[in-house]
């Protein structure tokens, strides 16, 4: 669905963020792209919108360049930026002049995402607080049923159980045609919602991996001794030690995206090789 | 549909466009007659000014040439905003539909409100106080005062169409400051210009010719009498045609400024 190919972007007159990226996002995904502050994550996100052009390489969207910003591919992607803008209308006036930007638009499907995050459909959009306005443009996004969904820190500002709500409805609105691609730094928020890590760190995707092979390749948990275990890495606390092995046994343990995330960018190269490695 | 334009999609932009900057343009429109009356006033009461059709007619092509441009400086000021530029590219329409509905914005629109709203003030104004010897009498826009070989509105629209582009193409290129940052190189550009046309014109004429814009006539001083060269026949026209090939080149920067703009 995306593909990314020998992709160097950087701002003018500053370095570049990437040299030569390669990336290939699948339909019926959800991904989870990851980074530092400064990474690139937004921008990269960007590229895949066109919002930002590439100095060198390209981004394809079902074969079609996205660096033009043609309608036909616009119709195909929603981007939620992390700072949603919002017009001084209600949702349902919004959704009235806007909505029919979007061919696949369905507005009972908005109603009900907006039911589900308790969003007011009658209240004026930017008097609201800026999680119910972040709220109702993920209630847009989702309905939109582009097949491309991208997603920038969608749930800086959103309350727990509005995360919680968030979670269950991108579930529910995944499909097979349909491709969501969520940054974060807040590593937490996509546990148990995410289907494919990515981890962009120093100008390339560090990972690309299913979250099912990733169990299969590396195995977390909490020791309260690690000694003979022969931890790839680890992080003590007054407990005991929060660590990720290598899976040798077959059995399956639940991902821990923060302590993966942290032993990626600290530079563990033993862990970037076994999922790296086929 | 057109990837390039569709009657249905641009309706749509319009319409989305005019529901979200109506408050906004209304609000321009209100101070414009507000600075409208109050300037009239001003002049008529304070200074004992009649409002005579040629002095309406400096007064309305300065009101267009400036308040347009002030207006158009700001069309595009959402591109320049971090949070809001993002919404407006990522729009399912095609940058020609985004640049015609700001078009059709500050050039039509906009130069029809400023008309109707300027006949309007000055048909109240020239009635309010009466000078002697003097019959109210409103400008007409298709007249042809003096020698000039063309109506009013085809030159004061052939200038509007000038400066129009030049800060339409400033609103899309800067982020912010739009007026300041285009007038500021407006008037550093017509500095360049006309120092080097006097170079070039010096060159050429083997003279010390006097200073002046491209595209008019060229002065030089000879026995203390000041010799004006021009062309014999339509000056007016081809000045005229210069400044809509140049107001039409920076309506097509401005195009592709928008098509290159980036989040």
């Amino acid at each position: 669905m995306i593909e990314i190919s020998d992709l160097s972007f950087g701002y003018n007159k500053q370095p570049l963020l990437f040299n030569n990226l390669n990336l290939q996002l699948e339909q019926g995904h959800i991904y989870g792209l990851l980074g530092k502050n400064g990474a690139g994550k937004s921008t990269l996100l960007k590229n895949m919108a066109g919002l930002a052009y590439p100095k060198k390489g390209k981004c394809l969207l079902n074969g079609n360049s996205v660096s033009g910003r043609s309608v036909s591919i616009l119709e195909e992607i929603y981007f939620l930026a992390e700072d949603v803008y919002v017009p001084s209308f209600t949702p349902a006036k919004f959704v009235a002049n806007t909505a029919g930007f979007y061919p696949k638009f369905s507005k009972s499907d908005f109603y009900t995402y907006l039911k589900a995050l308790d969003v007011d459909e009658n209240a004026v959009m930017d008097k609201q607080s800026f999680g119910q306005q972040k709220k109702a443009m993920i209630a847009f996004g989702l309905a939109t049923n582009t097949s491309l969904l991208i997603m920038d820190e969608p749930t800086n500002g959103l309350d727990i159980p509005s995360k919680v709500q968030f979670r269950k409805l991108i579930a529910s609105v995944l499909t097979d045609e349909r491709c969501i691609v969520i940054s974060t730094h807040q590593v937490r928020d996509l546990d148990s919602l995410i289907d494919t890590l990515l981890i962009l760190h120093e100008k390339e995707i560090l990972v690309n991996r299913p979250m099912d092979e990733v169990v299969e390749k590396l195995t977390f948990g909490f020791y309260a001794d690690t000694e003979g275990l022969k931890p790839l890495y680890e992080e003590k606390d007054m407990r005991g030690t929060n660590a990720i092995l290598e899976n040798t046994t077959g059995r399956f343990s639940k991902v821990d995206l923060e302590l993966l995330f942290n032993a990626i960018i600290c530079g563990n190269k033993k862990i970037v090789e076994l999922l790296k490695a086929p | 549909m057109s990837n390039f334009f569709s009657p249905a999609r641009f309706s749509r932009l319009f319409i989305k466009h005019s529901q979200e900057h109506y408050a906004r343009y209304l609000m321009s429109m209100v101070v414009l007659v507000g600075v409208m009356v109050m300037g009239g006033s001003f002049l008529i009461y304070m200074i004992n000014t009649s409002l005579d059709p040629v002095f309406q007619m400096l007064l309305y092509a300065w009101l267009l040439l400036l308040g347009g441009t002030i207006f158009t400086s700001t069309i595009f000021a959402e591109y320049g905003n971090s949070k809001k530029v993002i919404t407006k590219l990522s729009l399912p329409a095609s940058h020609f539909e985004k640049y015609l509905v700001a078009w059709l914005y500050s050039f039509v629109i906009l130069f029809i409100m400023v008309t109707v709203s300027f006949y309007g003030v000055m048909a109240f104004l020239i009635n309010v106080k009466h000078f002697p010897q003097q019959r109210p009498e409103l400008f007409n826009l298709l007249q042809r005062p003096g020698a000039l070989q063309f109506p009013i509105i085809f030159i004061v629209l052939v200038l509007y169409s000038l400066l129009h582009s030049i800060i339409f193409y400033g609103a899309i290129h800067f982020k912010s400051l739009h007026f300041i940052k285009t007038a500021f190189l407006f008037f550093i550009a017509i500095a360049v210009m006309m120092c080097g046309n006097k170079l070039l014109y010096d060159l050429l004429f083997k003279k010390d010719t006097i200073a002046g814009l491209p595209f008019t006539n060229v002065a030089y001083l000879e026995k203390g009498r000041v010799v004006v060269i021009n062309l014999a026949d339509n000056k007016e026209f081809y000045s005229l045609i210069m400044y809509m090939v140049l107001a039409v080149m920076f309506w097509i920067a401005a195009y592709f400024r928008l098509k290159e703009k980036q989040a």
